[in-house]
Order: structure tokens, then C-alpha cells, then sequence
């Protein structure tokens, strides 16, 4: 009984490492993306069509009421970096 | 704890799923995203369901680090995810060149899949879309490794 319980406490660790590996690969991943959208020598395009952001209303610094606001965005943009100089930052 | 903030409590990743669920919430439309003329993804939006179509999976294999990612082996860690969007009612909907791979949160409706990820709240629409979305990815790893 006593090794039962041993061999389903090890199960457990092993499958609580597994899924903890596993959120730091997800983690990876969301990393490259951001990456990839902001990398060097890059040229990204970003098209909205009929984008539209709820900004809900919200209390300011000194309880100051702000009201709600809806964004709408069409069209796109394009975001070019060049590399300039390899031991500084991007343009 | 901190009084002033109701999440406090909450571990960071927690926080982090809750707060892009509720700002997904707030949003409507379609981004799509090209990288040197080439499209690789594109968001949807409608208030309860997000759809995120992956034209291009070397978006998501650029770094030179260790990481192996496989679609499945991660379904386990998106099983909180998919918790998450169910408890806000929202819907994502993962898409391979427009085909329909999985669909996790409020109108997941899944079968066998609850053996693998064990959760109502992932469905994978495509065994298919899914395995060759995983091996977009990690032949996109494997070909940056090799250069």
C-alpha cells in the first residue's frame, strides 16, 4: 500500500513538472511572436478593418470622472526597422 | 494581500489570462498581420469569439532557443485558458490557413479530446489542422536551428 502511494505521489510530481515545462514553452512561444513583430530588419504590416475598442468609463486621478470612449481604426500600418549599427539598438 | 486590487490573489499568469480576456471583451474586428508581404496572421473579433488564423507558422519559430513545442503536449497548459474564456464566455477558435484546428472556451464542445487534455473546454475540430499546425511549427524551429 505504502508503495502504491510512493509510486502515485512520484506520478503526480512528474506530471505537475511536465505541465510546469510545458507553460515555459508556452511562454516561448508567445516570446517569439512578440520577437518577430517587433524584430530587426523587418518590414510588418498591420491592416485593421472595422477595428473598434470599448474604452469603458473609469474614475481619473483625484476621482475625476472620465467618460467611455469607442476607437475605431481602418486602414493599416507599417512598421520598417533597420539595423544600423550591430552593437547598438535598432532604428 | 492588497485590498485595493480584487486580483491580487491571483497567480501573475492568472492575472494575465483574465486581463486579456476581459480587454478581448471590449474589442471588434479583424487585424491582420504581414510580415515583408506576406500575410502570417489574423485576428477576428466579435465580443464572444476571437478567431486566430495561422497563414504562416514561422511567426511563431524565429528564437535560437531549446523550445520543442508540440500543439498537443501543450494542450494541458491551455486547459486554464480555456477555463478562463469559458468562465468570461468567450470562444477562441485556433485556425490553420483557415481551416479550423481547435476551439477552446464557451462553445468548445469536445469528444474524445477530453481524454488528452482533460477538459470540456478544449475541442480539437481537426486532428489533422492541429498535427500539421505543430509541425509547421517545430520544422520552422528545426530549419533556424540548422542555419
Amino acid at each position: 500500500m505504502e508503495k502504491l502511494r510512493n509510486e502515485a505521489s512520484q506520478a503526480a510530481n512528474s506530471a505537475e513538472r511536465k505541465v510546469d515545462e510545458n507553460g515555459s514553452q508556452w511562454a516561448d512561444v508567445l516570446r517569439e511572436v512578440v520577437d518577430k513583430l517587433t524584430g530587426k530588419n523587418m518590414e510588418v504590416t498591420y491592416h485593421f478593418q472595422n477595428f473598434e475598442i470599448d474604452i469603458p468609463k473609469a474614475t481619473g486621478p483625484q476621482g475625476k470622472e472620465l467618460g467611455s470612449a469607442k476607437w475605431r481604426l481602418d486602414g493599416k500600418f507599417t512598421l520598417t526597422t533597420q539595423l544600423s549599427n550591430k552593437s547598438s539598438n535598432i532604428e | 494581500m492588497d485590498a485595493s486590487n480584487p486580483n491580487s490573489h491571483l497567480d501573475p499568469e492568472t492575472r494575465v489570462i483574465n486581463g486579456l480576456a476581459n480587454i478581448l471583451k471590449t474589442v471588434q474586428g479583424k487585424v491582420s498581420i504581414e510580415i515583408q508581404d506576406k500575410e502570417v496572421l489574423s485576428v477576428s473579433l466579435d465580443g464572444n469569439t476571437v478567431h486566430l488564423d495561422v497563414s504562416d507558422a514561422s511567426i511563431f519559430g524565429t528564437s535560437e532557443s531549446d523550445s520543442n513545442l508540440g500543439l498537443f503536449e501543450g494542450l494541458k497548459t491551455a486547459k486554464r485558458l480555456g477555463e478562463t474564456l469559458d468562465s468570461k464566455g468567450i470562444t477562441l477558435s485556433i485556425l490553420r490557413k483557415g481551416k479550423k484546428a481547435l476551439s477552446l472556451g464557451r462553445d468548445a464542445r469536445p469528444t474524445l479530446s477530453t481524454l488528452v487534455t482533460g477538459t470540456d473546454d478544449i475541442q480539437v475540430n481537426s486532428v489533422r489542422q492541429v498535427t500539421k499546425l505543430g509541425k509547421d511549427i517545430k520544422k520552422r524551429q528545426r530549419a533556424k536551428k540548422s542555419s
